[in-house]
């Protein structure tokens, strides 16, 4: 397997606007990149200019440190598994993974060889003399991907392979897709617009948006520390509770005023917080920033508990039991937060309650630039 | 249940009437084949009558015969049969290459390039068959095979292109994407997969352009002298001056219709979803 570089890389279909602009990340040998957005944010439009059957308007493509800009598909050595399967209909499952060996001139017996085994590490050994007709999803794309291997590509592209899987299997099929990256040590760059899927499978996620990379890093790097209010609002369910607020540094306080009738604030004291966080947050008070806080991580608590740093008094809406945990709805001056609770609670819809928000499980983002301030 | 049984039989009344309505000239046409001369002509027409073979032994040259000698019919039909298969073989030749470029590939006036295609049959052929008689009198295509199997492109290639187009593109692209991927080039992927895939397609489409070539009148006989005319044009030597022969002209007719109507049985499944293509898209 070998490493990806992708450099500046833009493309151009005739419109104005790039389709994707100045895309650059690196795969490394054996990682698992995945590129998450949503549909439409160029992800799919990347792949394909991986894989060759797009070309790139400008930037460079390298492949085991080779530039491979202007190659042909099967000149990059790439293998690819695509959304719809694109099995071969007029051919049986056995001669569909056999098919990209037929151009290598290999012995009968080695085709073979590889098919079969190929076959028996994805356990499609008894569909081998199947049509793709007759196979359900879950095997189709086991099929596809056992075509996908049998080649030992240098990268192995996958653009949404699991989305026209049933919910049920979809799980399955995930962690085996995992299974076979883990134990084959391959290079795959997969493409998804399903968060929940790409966070269970990446050693690394790019998340883009309107044709560009907005962060690339681990799932808990994007969870914990997304680096605009799109990749805040894209990771994590439920999304994230963004909210427009006033910051006001004050007399050893910071406060974060709501937008309503400019009571509501979550007000932290000072003492507690590092040098480095004040210097970072001291140009922007007086000015609107948006915050955001994880649904896990806001707290609810009883209103007649003593104010901590960071509670609010807030009205309790809604509050849905979903078996191992629950979600309530509060309304805090017009605005609904969502809190992910214990299964039951014991308020009423409609009581007054405290919501707790700790200030390290704040994010806090420029509202003009949409980037996360860093602290 | 009683209702819709009586709902289904009407339907199918009204199912047999139009089959007969529009099977009824060829019903006629077979009966009058198996008339003598004065049973043709008797009026009121004779629906009962002692059939005989006469026409058709005229036909092939067989029995006493009448003013056309068979061997002449049988030429007509041999022309037909040259020129029909030649253009669509020439039709396939230039027109699939043309369908799969407008289905798959992104290139400029791509859509222009079709409606052009299709604009060859919107000129009534007698408004150009008298320009075109002078072009082939001088470039000495008059009344030559090559010649006619031209001018049957104007038929046979908007058919080809706008057929074979669509059933290019219900071929999922990714298909070819991946045969790509594989190592295969593109007439690799092409003959491989898509050829397979559009087999079905291609027969339906081959048939409709032989009936339609097969069919034509005017280029013929126009554009065509003694050697090269169809058998559509022959049926007119049945016309005598001094009389008309129907018997034998119905037999000609009946013969003339007998490989389109084999075609068409065999390729029947598909002909439907190739002749309502324009009303799916």
């Amino acid at each position: 397997m070998a490493k990806v570089e992708i450099e500046n890389v833009h493309k151009n279909y005739g419109a104005k606007e790039d389709a994707v602009k100045g895309a650059s990340f690196t795969c490394e040998d054996g990682e698992l990149v995945v590129l998450l957005g949503p549909s439409g944010c160029g992800k799919t439009t990347t792949l394909r200019m991986i894989t060759g059957l797009e070309t790139i308007t400008s930037g460079t493509i390298k492949i085991g440190g080779k530039i491979v800009n202007n190659l042909t598909p099967q000149q990059r050595n790439v293998a690819m598994a695509f959304e719809t399967y694109a099995l071969y209909p007029p051919l049986t499952v056995y001669d569909n993974i056999a098919f990209p060996l037929h151009v290598m001139n290999l012995s009968k017996a080695d085709v073979d060889k590889k098919v079969r085994k190929v076959a028996e590490s994805l356990s499609i050994t008894e569909i081998l003399p199947n049509y793709p007709d007759s196979l359900a999803g879950g095997q189709k794309q086991r099929v596809s991907l056992a075509r996908a291997l049998v080649r030992e590509p240098t990268v192995f592209l996958m653009d949404e392979p699991l989305s026209h899987v049933d919910a049920d299997v979809r799980y399955r099929a995930r962690a085996e897709i995992k299974h076979m990256q883990a134990t084959s040590n391959a290079t795959v760059i997969y493409v998804t617009h399903d968060q929940v899927e790409a966070v269970a499978l990446a050693d690394r996620v790019i998340v883009m948006d309107l044709g560009v990379i907005q962060q690339i890093g681990s799932p808990v790097e994007l969870y914990n520390k997304p680096a605009n209010l799109f990749v805040a609002g894209f990771i994590g369910e439920p999304p994230m509770n963004l909210i427009p607020c006033k910051l006001e540094l004050s007399e050893g306080k910071i406060a974060l005023t709501f937008k309503g009738d400019g009571q509501k604030k979550f007000s932290y004291s000072v003492k507690v917080l590092p040098a480095k966080t004040m210097k970072a947050l001291q140009g922007y008070s007086g000015k609107d920033v948006v915050i955001g806080i994880r649904p896990q991580k806001l707290k609810i608590d009883a209103a007649s508990k003593t104010a901590v740093d960071g509670s609010m008094d807030a009205r309790l809406v809604v509050h849905e039991f979903l078996g191992k945990n629950g979600i309530a709805q509060v309304e805090v001056d017009h605005t609904m937060l969502e809190c992910v609770t214990t299964p039951t609670i014991p308020f009423a819809m409609g009581d007054n309650v405290r919501i707790i928000a700790p200030f390290e499980d704040l994010n806090i983002f420029d509202q003009v630039t949409t980037q996360r301030i860093p602290y | 249940m009683k209702e819709k049984r009586k709902n289904n039989l009407l339907i199918y009344l009204g199912m047999l009437v139009l089959a007969i309505y529009l099977t009824m000239p060829i019903i006629w046409i077979v009966m009058m084949s198996f008339k003598n001369k004065f049973d043709v002509i008797s009026m009121p027409p004779k629906i009962f009558f002692i059939p005989t073979l006469d026409n058709y032994k005229a036909l092939f040259g067989l029995g006493k015969g009448g003013l056309v000698a068979g061997s002449t019919f049988l030429s007509y039909f041999k022309n037909s049969l040259i020129l029909s298969v030649g253009a669509i073989v020439l039709a396939l030749f230039l027109g699939m290459p043309a369908a799969y470029a407008i289905a798959r590939l992104r290139f400029k006036a791509k859509e222009s390039l079709a409606f052009t295609f299709l604009s060859f049959r919107f000129v009534p052929e007698i408004t150009i068959i008298l320009p075109l008689y002078v072009l082939y009198q001088r470039l000495h295509l008059y009344n030559t095979y090559i010649g006619l199997i031209l001018i049957y492109q104007l038929i046979a290639i908007p058919l080809m292109v706008w057929m074979m187009r669509s059933y290019f593109e219900e071929i999922p692209i990714a298909i070819e994407q991946a045969a790509h991927t594989d190592g295969y080039s593109w007439a690799g992927s092409f003959f491989r997969l898509v050829l397979p895939l559009a087999a079905p397609g291609v027969a339906a489409t081959l048939v409709l352009c032989f009936i339609f070539c097969w069919n034509n009148f005017i280029m013929g006989l126009m554009l065509g002298g003694i050697d090269t005319q169809p058998v559509t044009v022959g049926l007119l030597s049945f016309m005598g001056t001094s009389e008309i022969q129907w018997g034998s002209m119905a037999a000609a007719t009946v013969v003339a219709i007998i490989p389109e109507v084999l075609l068409v049985l065999a390729v029947q499944k598909y002909m439907i979803r190739g002749l309502t293509f324009g009303a799916v898209k």
